[in-house]
């Protein structure tokens, strides 16, 4: 038999709303499932007996007392969890908010930077070709320039070099071959200064040396014997005294050479 | 009146030295290619003046006299060789020769306003060109070279004389270059011209109405590409900036004064 079944007639056999006939049925029942017979009555007086205890009614005061300690355990409650919760959920929200902005700021800021730095490095690399470039194409000019019949023209490109910031060989030998050939003595003189300033490679300042018989142009003659002063070019006394036996030199620059020989 | 009669009395005279001389001007007017556009009178003159004067005009006029020679040795000249004037164009660029070896020609030449002028001359005589806008290769060895209200660059050289430039206006594109020995060079500039000047003048002065920014020694540092060594040298130039600097002028004398002066 099954232990809720009993229990179920036991709670019956018990209950004070039952008819005679069924308690007895149910008490023959409850017996036969292993109750016993005294027991069974004595418990059945024992809840008779227990509806007949008076239950006192509830003051109102206990009611009122009781309510004001539910409320006040409410309120603590209620309260404590909402500021708990508020603070959490606020916390959450605002560092969740902080995390949002932080990352979206560093999204942005790295974006920016990137687009920035990269700018800066392409327009870097941008300028850095450009000028390459642009001096590749002025070495083009140059030479160009160099072939023109304007003097003028000629000069402007020997200018170009001061923009270089790199010269060959080349530029150098070419510039050594206007100094002897140029037909208008201010290109030799443009090409003179240009030269003098890449007198310590060897090359040049033997090309300057060997220049100076070739001068025609008191201007450029001078310009040299300047130089060769300037360099404390000892080579270039050989040079300079095969000068001096040129009648027709110039006055001017027969004394110049004089006084640089003297010098040197 | 009485001085209308004189200057009528004057040139006819004068005409009829001419006549008496024998040594009639020469006068060849030549038509440009393309008179629209600027063109270019070159000439190599060994003695004489050559005058180059703008005018209103499409046409290149060229008129040669032989230096009035007066007497020799109490004689006068009744019969001389004729001027062998020629002038050949191509391309708006006008060739002059004169037979100028022997005797001395001066040479009047009137061209278009817009035209550049190339000229090359030894002796006896100054070169003047004026009224003009182009780009002016003179070079004188024994006279002066003047320059009078003209716009655009110039490339001048003389040993014994010197330069005087007048510009209206500067080509800022270009350089410039003023060369000579015994001579001095004044250059008179517009007051906002933008000009780098380089500029020496052993046992001369330099004067300017200008504020110019003067930097007497410049350093260079130059790099050689295959050596890749550098170079320091101090210079004897002067260098200096008119307003904010611009295409370089190179000036230079040995002897005389250089004088950098606004024009007013």
């Amino acid at each position: 038999m099954k232990k809720e079944i009993i229990e179920k007639w036991m709670a019956e056999f018990l209950s004070p709303d039952i008819s005679a006939d069924d308690k007895e049925e149910l008490k023959n029942r409850l017996i036969q499932a292993g109750y016993d017979k005294v027991e069974l009555e004595d418990m059945d007086k024992l809840y008779s007996m227990l509806d007949e205890i008076e239950v006192p009614e509830t003051s109102s005061k206990l009611d009122t007392d009781f309510y004001r300690s539910l409320d006040l355990h409410k309120d603590a409650y209620s309260d404590k969890s909402s500021q708990f919760g508020t603070f959490i959920n606020s916390m959450f929200r605002k560092k969740y908010a902080f995390r949002l902005a932080y990352s979206l700021t560093l999204v942005v800021f790295g974006w920016y930077l990137g687009s920035w730095s990269g700018r800066i490095d392409n327009n870097n690399v941008k300028i850095q070709s450009m000028s390459q470039e642009i001096s590749q194409m002025k070495q083009v000019m140059m030479y160009t320039m160099l072939e023109q019949p304007s003097a003028t023209k000629r000069i402007k490109a020997i200018s170009y070099t001061d923009e270089f910031e790199n010269v060959d060989d080349k530029i150098l030998n070419t510039f050594l071959d206007t100094l002897n050939n140029d037909p208008n003595p201010n290109v030799r003189l443009a090409a003179v200064e240009a030269l003098s300033r890449f007198s310590d490679i060897q090359f040049v300042r033997k090309g300057l040396v060997k220049s100076i018989l070739k001068q025609k142009s008191p201007l450029v003659q001078v310009a040299l014997i300047d130089l060769m002063l300037k360099l404390k070019e000892k080579a270039s006394k050989k040079e300079l005294s095969i000068l001096l036996e040129n009648r027709e030199l110039n006055y001017s620059v027969r004394n110049k050479t004089r006084e640089t020989i003297r010098l040197l | 009146m009485k001085n209308i009669f004189r200057l009528c009395l004057f040139s006819l005279l004068f005409c009829s030295s001419f006549y008496y001389f024998g040594s009639e001007p020469e006068q060849i007017s030549i038509q440009l290619s393309n008179p629209a556009k600027p063109g270019l009178v070159s000439i190599n003159h060994y003695k004489g003046s050559i005058h180059v004067t703008g005018y209103r005009g499409k046409t290149v006029v060229i008129t040669a006299n032989y230096r009035n020679p007066g007497n020799e040795n109490g004689m006068r000249l009744i019969s001389s060789s004729a001027i062998k004037l020629s002038a050949e164009e191509k391309n708006n660029i006008v060739i002059v020769k004169a037979n100028s070896y022997r005797r001395t020609i001066d040479l009047n030449i009137r061209v278009p306003y817009d035209f550049s002028v190339k000229i090359s001359n030894d002796d006896n005589g100054e070169i003047l060109v004026r009224d003009v806008s182009g780009v002016f290769e003179l070079n004188n060895n024994n006279g002066d070279v003047k320059l009078l209200n003209v716009s655009g660059s110039a490339i001048i050289s003389t040993i014994d004389g010197n330069i005087i430039a007048d510009f209206i206006n500067i080509d800022p594109e270009m350089p410039m270059v003023f060369s000579t020995i015994e001579g001095k060079i004044a250059l008179t500039l517009p007051e906002d011209a933008d000009i780098s000047l380089k500029m020496r003048t052993e046992y001369g002065e330099i004067y300017s109405d200008f504020n110019i920014d003067i930097n007497k020694r410049k350093t260079n540092i130059r790099r050689h590409k295959s050596t890749g060594s550098t170079n320091i040298t101090l210079d004897d130039w002067t260098y200096g900036k008119i307003n904010s600097g611009g295409s370089e002028f190179l000036i230079k004398s040995l002897n005389g004064n250089i004088y950098i002066k606004k024009k007013k």
